[in-house]
């Protein structure tokens, strides 16, 4: 990306150069932010306003530590050792049957079958007082 | 390391996972593991749910490792398909509750709408572009180019107690 292409905060912002600058203000992003910025004084609010950003977005981000990862990995290395590979769940469900969402088949014909009910009731009920 | 150096040893690991080498395989599981992870509690709590759900996910790519493309570019893959699983048993697990995306109160995104949240998640944390995004989403490019766009405008209007100080602790 050229120097003129940073006009919006979205381009501050999501720009790598840019973030590795905010987090390492030493390192070696730092001499083309710091010219940057000398050329373009109008975009300090701007500037200031993507750091921000950044400061928000990575406060975000815990990461998992590395010994589960391992434990993970050797889980699934594991069992392609073991030859159980063709046990995989295409969706693992975690939920008892009182907490599943009724399909939509099942609400139709509830209510199908509710008219139904009804209609019968209406129709002795008249046919009865008649 | 330049970029083209990655490239290439990303491709060569994954030249070699297609080929049945298991050791380069638990590499490339090492490499996307964080991302994968971190992007699936966005979607629940329930830890378990996302180990299993990326197992099962990794141990799919292994069974088809001989029909999948010959491309390094397998990250954004890995995210929709895991986007997909999760969401789907999210939804039969609760009662008319659609996913929500980080939903912590303490959340730089809360106040976001889920889509915004998420769109600003993968742009940021995952460098994923708006096409990439559009991808793993369902959603058109412009639509996510919106979002981003709205998200980020209504993230800095929320947040603006801490541009004042942010010069101090940057």
């Amino acid at each position: 990306m050229s120097i003129e292409d940073y006009n919006t905060l979205e381009d501050l912002a999501f720009s790598r150069s840019f973030r590795n600058w905010v987090r390492n203000p030493e390192g070696p992003e730092a001499d083309f932010w710091i010219n940057w910025i000398a050329h373009n004084p109008e975009k300090g609010e701007l500037v200031n306003q993507a750091k921000a950003v950044i400061a928000a977005l990575e406060s975000n981000w815990k990461p998992l530590p590395g010994r589960i990862v391992d434990t993970e990995v050797r889980k699934v290395l594991q069992k392609i050792k073991d030859g159980r590979v063709n046990t995989v769940r295409e969706i693992p469900l975690r939920t008892s049957l009182l907490n599943r969402r009724p399909s939509i088949a099942w609400t139709i014909a509830a209510i199908v079958a509710g008219g139904c009910i009804l209609a019968w009731g209406l129709r002795f009920f008249f046919h009865f007082f008649s | 390391m330049t970029s083209v150096n990655l490239l290439d040893e990303n491709l060569l690991l994954w030249n070699k996972f297609r080929n049945g080498d298991a050791d380069a395989f638990g590499e490339l599981m090492h490499a996307h593991y964080q991302d994968l992870f971190n992007y699936g509690t966005r979607f629940t709590k329930d830890t378990g749910l996302v180990k299993d759900c990326i197992q099962d996910l990794f141990l799919a790519l292994w069974i088809n490792r001989l029909t999948v493309s010959e491309t390094s570019f397998v990250k954004y893959d890995l995210l929709r398909s895991l986007r997909h699983n999760l969401t789907r048993a999210i939804s039969r697990s609760r009662r008319a509750i659609e996913p929500q995306f980080d939903d912590r109160l303490n959340s730089p995104l809360a106040g976001l709408s889920r889509r915004q949240q998420e769109v600003i998640y993968l742009r940021f944390h995952m460098d994923a572009y708006a096409e990439d995004i559009a991808g793993i989403m369902s959603l058109s490019r412009q639509s996510v180019q919106n979002l981003l766009h709205d998200g980020l405008r209504r993230l800095r209007k929320g947040r603006k107690f801490i541009f004042t100080n942010v010069n101090r602790r940057l």
